[in-house]
């Protein structure tokens, strides 16, 4: 009898025991956040988040969160497709705007950032493109801008004065600037037509000139057509910048390859955002002396947009799982957007998604960059993000073949046309 | 209770040690092609309803252009790359019977290929034959007065398809070395040594003698490179990745795009049970013809 009782003390003792165990490590799992994301361990956002990170656990022991990174885009992006097809999101991971996120937020997996926002109250905090370009169209936001992006062409100065060049102001100028560069033995532009991004960018500068972002509004629901005169007008600009500009080749050309083209000398322009910002710039953070760089040139007089209006956006956003968006994670979020702008900008030179302030000892590039910023009345909308995931896979494979001459222009939109009008009627 | 006659065990002994084997084949083979094909017959993006639309993505893909380039690049990529893997690892395995000094040096580095791994193979042919900055071809070719031969490689669509066949054949040709020289060396001596008294020449024991020998070999390893080259998939993708436009799109590349970027689950896995299909058709037919031939032969 009381062998037995003991038994059941100990019994009893080791039920306990596995309890308490237990409920610790659901309550030390509930402050555990893991954080799927697409961004550079090395760039400043994911640098700054860990730093908030630590700050915020000097005071909350038992928070943490705790990252995985997949820096190869397709891969992250179909990691997160296969998570959220087996309804294994993560609490934090990184997202665009696009149709297939509509899906996820249709499904009710994440939760409304927008309101997280006004309630916690820091929505004022941040510069208001990065919000806008993370909201869908009905004006609702799902993700958390981390950076302000601006894109500009960056030119080496002395390529430039070789090939007796001013600043190209228009198009027009602009494609006669790759004539005379070539002219003069040099490559004009590098571009990584392996990724497609960098491809849409220079197709749909015409548009977003002549029409605004209402182009693209109204191409991806099939109300507007890329054979219309202003979506030629795009196909033709990229054509003649795959004939004349791009390097031999750039169908094949990734990202670091066109990018390090640009470093090395070996091409004159390199279009790309400022989130490259610290490649360009040298030990004192100025922009090297052999580097400068100037703004989306216009049409002419009939542009519905201004030479201040480009692109310009907040990158890829960061979208929190319906479940996790606890009262800690909505302190954490208020701590963070105190704390990150500062850390991201002053600690490791990146610009933050949050208002910083422009001060005399910043270096002049970012104050130039803040200014440009501050600028933009409207920006463009990027087509990647925009369209749906069948006509990008369609308008990657045409751009290529359209940037090499092997399509018309004529054939490029009415293939993108009825990728358009295919998703259009699935809906 | 039945009884197998020859080893007087109950029949359903047989089918005990089957069993893990065939569990195992079913959990990861037959289920997830019988799932694939459920998917196939409706709209699916993974996160919605899956909704029954009947074969409409296998009509879908009569009309999808990119879907037939596709398949009838694959048809290329199979044909000629198991051609290549199949006569170049003969002709290495023969070139390695014939020699006795420094065999194992030379098996090694004839090997090598098919031990590296294909992102690695891929990545280096894209520099050798990149055009700006200049790869080592381009080069080359400059260097030897061939200057007006130097081009895009990877981005003239009339070679894409011909380089990725090559590069997947040459990543493999080796292992197809392995099986015909490990057939090779294993037949009898005696046999050889009977030809080669009765005054039959080297070409002669090849053709009249060693082949015939392992016919059976060569019938299995081209089931395995038909079946390997028709489901090709990591080097186009990784060198090319189908384009320029969609001038080396394989069926399993256009299928993976279909499933993981476009989430489109229902005409991905039409194309993956169309993939299945192919595969088991076209080897049997291999099997047929094999058999028919050695009834004859």
């Amino acid at each position: 009898m009381v062998r037995n009782m003991h038994a059941g003390r100990t019994l009893a003792g080791v039920a306990t025991g596995a309890l308490i165990l237990a409920m610790g490590a659901v309550a030390a799992q509930a402050e555990t956040y893991h954080y799927l994301t697409a961004k550079s361990m090395d760039g400043p956002v994911i640098k700054a988040f860990i730093d908030v990170v630590a700050e915020y656990k000097q005071t909350h022991p038992d928070f943490d969160v705790t990252i995985e990174n997949i820096p190869d885009r397709p891969a992250y992006l179909q990691k997160v497709k296969i998570l959220a097809t087996s309804g294994e999101l993560p609490e934090l991971f990184d997202a665009d705007a696009e149709p297939y996120f509509e899906d996820i937020v249709e499904a009710g997996l994440v939760a409304n950032i927008g309101e997280i926002f006004d309630e916690i109250g820091v929505t004022e905090k941040f510069i208001p493109f990065t919000l806008d370009y993370e909201r869908f169209d009905d004006g609702s936001l799902w993700l958390i801008p981390f950076e302000a992006n601006v894109e500009y062409f960056y030119y080496h100065k002395d390529m430039f004065e070789q090939a007796g060049l001013e600043l190209p102001k228009t198009i027009d100028d602009f494609l006669a600037s790759c004539t005379a560069l070539k002219g003069a033995g040099l490559t004009p532009i590098s571009v990584a037509g392996k990724e497609g991004w960098p491809m849409y960018r220079y197709l749909s500068m015409p548009s977003w000139r002549r029409m605004g972002n209402e182009f693209l509004d109204k191409l991806k629901v099939g109300e507007e057509s890329m054979a219309s005169e202003v979506g030629l007008e795009d196909a033709r600009f990229f054509q003649e910048l795959g004939a004349n500009c791009f390097q031999q080749g750039f169908a094949s050309t990734d990202y670091t390859t066109a990018l390090n083209m640009f470093l090395s000398g070996q091409s004159a322009i390199y279009y790309v955002g400022t989130w490259e910002i610290a490649s360009l710039l040298d030990e004192n953070k100025a922009l090297r002396d052999d580097i400068a760089y100037f703004k989306m040139p216009i049409i002419d007089g009939n542009d519905v947009t201004g030479p201040n209006d480009f692109y310009a956006h907040s990158g890829i956003g960061t979208a929190i799982r319906a479940d996790a968006a606890t009262d800690e994670l909505k302190d954490f979020l208020s701590f963070m957007v105190e704390r990150f702008g500062d850390i991201s900008h002053n600690t490791y030179g990146g610009l933050p998604s949050t208002k910083i302030e422009m001060t005399d000892d910043m270096p002049a590039i970012y104050r130039d960059i803040l200014t440009d910023m501050a600028a933009v009345s409207d920006y463009a909308r990027v087509w990647d993000v925009k369209l749906d995931a069948a006509t990008v896979d369609t308008l990657f494979r045409q751009s290529q073949l359209l940037g090499l001459g092997e399509i018309t222009p004529e054939q490029f939109a009415q293939e993108i046309d009825r990728s358009i009008q295919q998703y259009a009627s699935g809906q | 209770m039945r009884k197998n006659q020859l080893l007087g065990t109950p029949s359903w002994a047989g089918w005990l040690f089957v069993a893990p084997a065939l569990i195992m084949f079913t959990a990861v083979v037959i289920i997830p092609i019988a799932w694939s094909f459920y998917l196939s017959l409706g709209a699916w993006n993974g996160l919605s309803k899956w909704r029954f639309t009947g074969g409409v993505n296998y009509l879908n893909m009569l009309d999808d252009t990119v879907f037939r380039q596709a398949l009838v690049n694959n048809v290329f990529f199979s044909l000629v790359g198991s051609l290549i893997q199949l006569v170049i690892g003969m002709t290495m395995a023969v070139s390695l019977i014939s020699i006795a000094k420094f065999r194992n040096i030379v098996r090694v580095a004839y090997f090598l290929p098919a031990v590296i791994s294909s992102v690695a193979i891929s990545q280096i042919f894209v520099q050798l034959l990149s055009a700006d900055p200049e790869g080592f071809i381009n080069g080359m070719l400059r260097s030897m007065g061939l200057g007006e031969n130097t081009q895009p490689f990877l981005s003239n669509t009339s070679l894409t398809l011909l380089i990725v066949t090559t590069v997947d054949a040459y990543k493999f040709c080796a292992i197809y070395m392995a099986i015909f020289y490990s057939a090779l060396v294993s037949l009898d001596q005696d046999v050889l040594a009977a030809a080669e008294m009765d005054g039959a020449n080297r070409l002669q024991q090849l053709f009249l003698i060693r082949l015939p020998l392992i016919w059976a070999t060569i019938a299995a390893s081209v089931v395995l490179v038909v079946s390997g080259t028709l489901r090709g998939f990591d080097i186009p993708f990784v060198m090319t990745g189908g384009g320029p436009g969609t001038s080396s799109e394989l069926v399993s590349t256009y299928m993976y795009k279909t499933l993981f970027r476009q989430s489109n689950f229902g005409y991905g896995s039409a194309i993956a049970i169309f993939l299945v299909i192919e595969c088991l058709l076209i080897v049997a037919i291999i099997r047929k013809a094999f058999s028919a031939t050695e009834k004859t032969g």
